[in-house]
C-alpha cells in the first residue's frame, strides 16, 4: 500500500504559501491548470524560472481510475517536478477518494477543479458546477482530510459567484475552511465572464478579508502577466500567493523578472521536449508559437510554426531562421532578444 | 444576511446513488437524467495495481537523462502487437529519433538514417499493412526523417504545405 507523498519544507505546497511573502519578499509564485498545456516539459520550465509551484492540467479522475490509456495520456512526472499539485476534475467523492489513492504518492498536493467553465465538464457537474453544489464540495473536503488529515494537501480552486462583494463564495469558502481545506485559489472572474474581462480584485479581496480568522491562505488567479502584476495582485487583495496561466503560456520566464519571453526560455523547452518526450507535436508548436508572439516575432515566422510536421522540423526550422542553440552548445539558455539569423 | 443559492440553469447537480462504487446521476438542464456507471471495487483494486505496480515506474521516471538509460529501442520495436494497438507506443519512437537527433549535431550520422532503414521503417511498414494504411502519415514522416543525413547540408525541413525548403527560406 502506497501513502501520499511525504511533506518537507522543501515541497509542501502549503509551507511555501504560508511562507514566501515572509522569507522572499514576495507572493508565492504557482503556474495554474491550462488543459492540454501544463504537461511535464512545461512545468519544468517554469520551475526552472522561478515559479514555486506548478499544477497539472485537469485529469479527469472517472477516466484515471478506469483506464490505462488516460493516466498514460495524463500524467507524467519527475524528481525535479516538484512541487507540484495534481488537478482532477470530479463530481463525486468516491471517484475523488480513489484517484487521490492512487496519484498522491507521487505528488505534492491534491486540487479539486471547481472553476472550469468548459460547458462538457459543467454539464457532467466538474468544474465550475461545483460552486453551485456547494455541499458536495464540503463533503469531498471533509471525506479527504478525515482519512488522510495533514498527510495530503488538498486545494479547491473556484470561481466567483457574483461581482464585487461575492458574499455566497465567502461562506463556501469559510465551510471549506471549516471542513479542514488547506488553501483556496480564488479565480476573480464569474463561470460565465470571459477571459477577455478583467478579473474582478474587489471580490478576491473581500473573500481574503472575511477570512482572516481561518488562518487558510487564498491565492489570486487572472490576469498576471508581469511581476509588477504580482506584485500589484498581492499587495491590492492581500492573497499569499499568485498563480498565473495565459500569463506563463506566453512568457514561462514571468516569475524571473522578465517582461518579455527570453529567447534562452525556447531553447529550454526544447530541450525538456527532448528529453522528456512524450508531448504531442501540435501542443510542443503551440507552446512555441504562444512563446514566439510574447516575443514579437516577425508574423511571417508565426505563420509558420504550426506547419512544421515533427520537433526534429522544428529544431532545423529554428537553426534556419534563428541562432538557435541546443543543451551543451555555447550560449545555450542564456540569450534574451531574439537572435534572427542575418 | 442570506445567501441567493440559486443554480443557474444551465449548471449540473450530480447526485450519487452509490457510494462504493461512485455510480452518479447527472440531471441535465434540459431535465434529461444520465446515470454514470460506478466502478466495482475490484476493477478498482486492479487499476491501482496496475498503476502502482507498472505503469508509474514508467510515467514517473521521466528524469532528465532517462532515454540515455532506459531506452531499448530493440525491446520496443519487438513489440508488435502493443506499437500496432498504441500510437502512444509509436510516439516513442519518433522522441527517440529527435532525442538522438538533437544530440547529433552534424546531422550527419549514417546510423541515425540506417537505424530508421533498417529497423524501424520495416516495423512501421508492417504495422501499416496489417492496419490497412492508417499509419501512413508516419511511415511518410519516418521516410523522410531516414533522408535527413544526406539532405542536412539543404536545410530541408519538410511542412504539411509540402515541404519545399525554398517556400520556407525567408
Amino acid at each position: 500500500m502506497l501513502e501520499p507523498k511525504r511533506l518537507t519544507v522543501e515541497n509542501d505546497p502549503l509551507h511555501i504559501i504560508k511562507t514566501r511573502l515572509q522569507t522572499h519578499g514576495r507572493p508565492a509564485t504557482i503556474s495554474g491548470p491550462m488543459v492540454r498545456y501544463s504537461k511535464l516539459p512545461f512545468r519544468q520550465l517554469c520551475h526552472y524560472y522561478n515559479t514555486d509551484i506548478t499544477y497539472t492540467p485537469m485529469i479527469l479522475a472517472r477516466e484515471f481510475v478506469r483506464n490505462r490509456n488516460a493516466r498514460i495520456a495524463d500524467f507524467t512526472t519527475n524528481l525535479a517536478d516538484s512541487p507540484v499539485v495534481a488537478q482532477v476534475g470530479v463530481n463525486n467523492t468516491t471517484d475523488l477518494l480513489r484517484v487521490i489513492e492512487m496519484i498522491g504518492p507521487f505528488v505534492d498536493g491534491i486540487s479539486v477543479n471547481c472553476g472550469c467553465p468548459i460547458k462538457e465538464q459543467v454539464r457532467e457537474g466538474i468544474g465550475c458546477a461545483l460552486i453551485y453544489n456547494e455541499d458536495l464540495m464540503v463533503d469531498m473536503v471533509k471525506t479527504v482530510k478525515c482519512k488522510y488529515g495533514s498527510r495530503l494537501r488538498l486545494e479547491m480552486k473556484i470561481r466567483i459567484h457574483e461581482h464585487d462583494k461575492p458574499l455566497r463564495t465567502l461562506r463556501l469558502c469559510e465551510r471549506l475552511c471549516d471542513a479542514g481545506v488547506d488553501w483556496i485559489t480564488v479565480h476573480g472572474r464569474l463561470k460565465s465572464t470571459r477571459s477577455s474581462q478583467p478579473v474582478d480584485l474587489n471580490a478576491i479581496k473581500y473573500i481574503v478579508d472575511g477570512l482572516k480568522g481561518k488562518n487558510v491562505p487564498i491565492v489570486a488567479n487572472g490576469d498576471c502577466f508581469t511581476v509588477a502584476d504580482m506584485e500589484r495582485i498581492q499587495s491590492f487583495t492581500g492573497c499569499h500567493g499568485v498563480m498565473s496561466a495565459r500569463g506563463l503560456l506566453s512568457n514561462p520566464a514571468l516569475f524571473a523578472g522578465y517582461n518579455k519571453c527570453p529567447w534562452g526560455c525556447l531553447e529550454r523547452f526544447v530541450y525538456y521536449c527532448v528529453e522528456i518526450g512524450g508531448l504531442p507535436l501540435q501542443l510542443i508548436l503551440h507552446h512555441v508559437y504562444c512563446m514566439m508572439e510574447n516575443m514579437q516575432v516577425m508574423r511571417r515566422y508565426l505563420k509558420q510554426i504550426m506547419s512544421l510536421s515533427s520537433i526534429i522540423d522544428l529544431i532545423l526550422w529554428l537553426e534556419t531562421n534563428f541562432e538557435f542553440s541546443r543543451y551543451g552548445e555555447e550560449g545555450f539558455g542564456a540569450r534574451v532578444d531574439v537572435p534572427y539569423r542575418k | 444576511m442570506d445567501v441567493d443559492r440559486t443554480v443557474p440553469k444551465n449548471v449540473t447537480t450530480p447526485v450519487t446513488l452509490n457510494n462504493e462504487t461512485g455510480e452518479v446521476i447527472v440531471k441535465k438542464a434540459s431535465g434529461k437524467i444520465k446515470v454514470r456507471t460506478g466502478q466495482t471495487v475490484e476493477d478498482y483494486l486492479d487499476q491501482r495495481s496496475q498503476f502502482w505496480l507498472t505503469d508509474s515506474k514508467e510515467c514517473t521516471n521521466l528524469n532528465m537523462g532517462w532515454m540515455s538509460e532506459n531506452f531499448d529501442i530493440d525491446a520496443l520495436l519487438s513489440s508488435i502487437d502493443t506499437l500496432k494497438s498504441s500510437k502512444h507506443e509509436r510516439q516513442r519512437i519518433i522522441d527517440y529519433l529527435a532525442w538522438l537527433f538533437y544530440y547529433n549535431n552534424n546531422n550527419n550520422n549514417r546510423e541515425f538514417s540506417q537505424l530508421i532503414t533498417d529497423k524501424i521503417i520495416p516495423v512501421f511498414n508492417d504495422i501499416n499493412t496489417e492496419l490497412k494504411g492508417k499509419i501512413k502519415k508516419e511511415v511518410t514522416l519516418l521516410e523522410r526523417l531516414s533522408k535527413l543525413n544526406t539532405d542536412a547540408n539543404t536545410n530541408n525541413i519538410n511542412t504539411k504545405t509540402g515541404g519545399n525548403p525554398e517556400a520556407m527560406s525567408i
